[in-house]
């Protein structure tokens, strides 16, 4: 290639530059499309990257065996970056917003199914007459919870809400949902050590709060 | 630039706790206007909140979250006299920050 011979380091990690740069330029971009094109464009720039490894292979494959390897080691590397990048597990979650179920939209979060539990208290209203504006607080005293998911099971889009639990705060909130129709709400906890515990309660709504 | 959280932020019991009342019209994208074209979505997408420069608070919405959205969480222990600032940022890609004084 153009780089001095013998300078293996340097070209190694000249390609893992070369596919950071070229993913985080391009990443900026696709933070500010529509939800829904994100993932699209992850996929584009992977299989992009890897086609143009593929290329690189076969055409140093015959003689230069040494410094194929070692870029196909930096560009392996950029790929775990890749697979690690927030950006990719921010859409990943926020595609969970568009499930159609909330069993899928918990799947989209990484959620195990959850187990009814009383350690996770849902405390809301049983008749709602506004659906517009459903008072919701869920709370889990057990240690270890790492997020907060409220769902409303019969909304358009039943995943309503995700609160990220860090040490400094309780696994307490309250929130204000729409409701479309009379419908199950669930409030789960994710625990660190991969369970998932929910609480249920039914609330019947008299007036919808999603359409116009 | 959406118009100034209200935040009210108190400390009691050993714990903190902090209400916050932001103004946004959170439109689903379900809703059609009077020439039945759908109005599209625009709703708040994350929301932190920093103790002293340091997020101790972070959220993710959907559009399901009511009209001029109500939050309430726990802080652990007493921070009376200390600054709490509250961050959203919506799908338009607008944003707002505010602070208030731990009562």
């Amino acid at each position: 290639m153009f780089l001095p011979r013998g300078a293996s380091y340097c070209r190694a990690s000249a390609g893992l530059c070369l596919a950071i740069s070229l993913r985080s330029s391009v990443g900026l971009k696709h933070y500010t499309l529509p939800r829904t094109r994100k993932l699209q464009h992850i996929e584009c720039i992977k299989v992009f990257g890897f086609g143009a490894s593929c290329i690189y292979w076969s055409i140093h494959n015959m003689n230069k065996r040494r410094e194929v390897l070692q870029w196909g080691l930096a560009s392996g590397g950029a790929v775990v970056l890749e697979a690690m990048s927030p950006t990719e597990a921010l859409a990943y979650e926020r595609s969970a917003f568009e499930a159609k179920t909330w069993t899928d939209a918990l799947k989209l979060l990484g959620s195990p199914t959850p187990i009814e539990s009383k350690d996770v208290v849902l405390n809301a209203p049983d008749i709602a007459e506004n659906g517009a504006v459903v008072p919701l607080s869920a709370s889990c005293a057990l240690p270890g919870v790492k997020k907060m998911i409220f769902l409303v099971e019969k909304n358009p889009s039943p995943l309503s809400s995700v609160f990220n639990v860090s040490e400094d705060i309780l696994a307490n909130f309250s929130m204000r949902t729409k409701m479309g129709q009379t419908s199950n709400v669930y409030a789960v906890a994710l625990l660190a050590d991969g369970r998932a515990l929910m609480a249920k309660k039914e609330i019947k709504v008299t007036l919808g709060g999603c359409g116009g | 630039m959406g118009e100034p959280m209200r935040i009210r932020a108190q400390s009691g019991a050993g714990q903190t706790t902090v209400r916050i009342l932001m103004s946004h019209e959170m439109e689903t994208g379900q809703r059609k206007d009077a020439e039945g074209k759908i109005i599209p979505a625009w709703h708040i997408q994350d929301v932190t909140a920093s103790l002293g420069g340091r997020e101790i608070f972070s959220a993710e919405w959907g559009p399901s979250v009511s009209k001029n959205p109500y939050l309430q969480f726990i802080i652990k222990g007493t921070h009376t006299g200390e600054k709490i600032s509250v961050t959203w940022k919506d799908s338009k890609g607008d944003s707002r920050s505010d602070e208030a004084v731990i009562l």
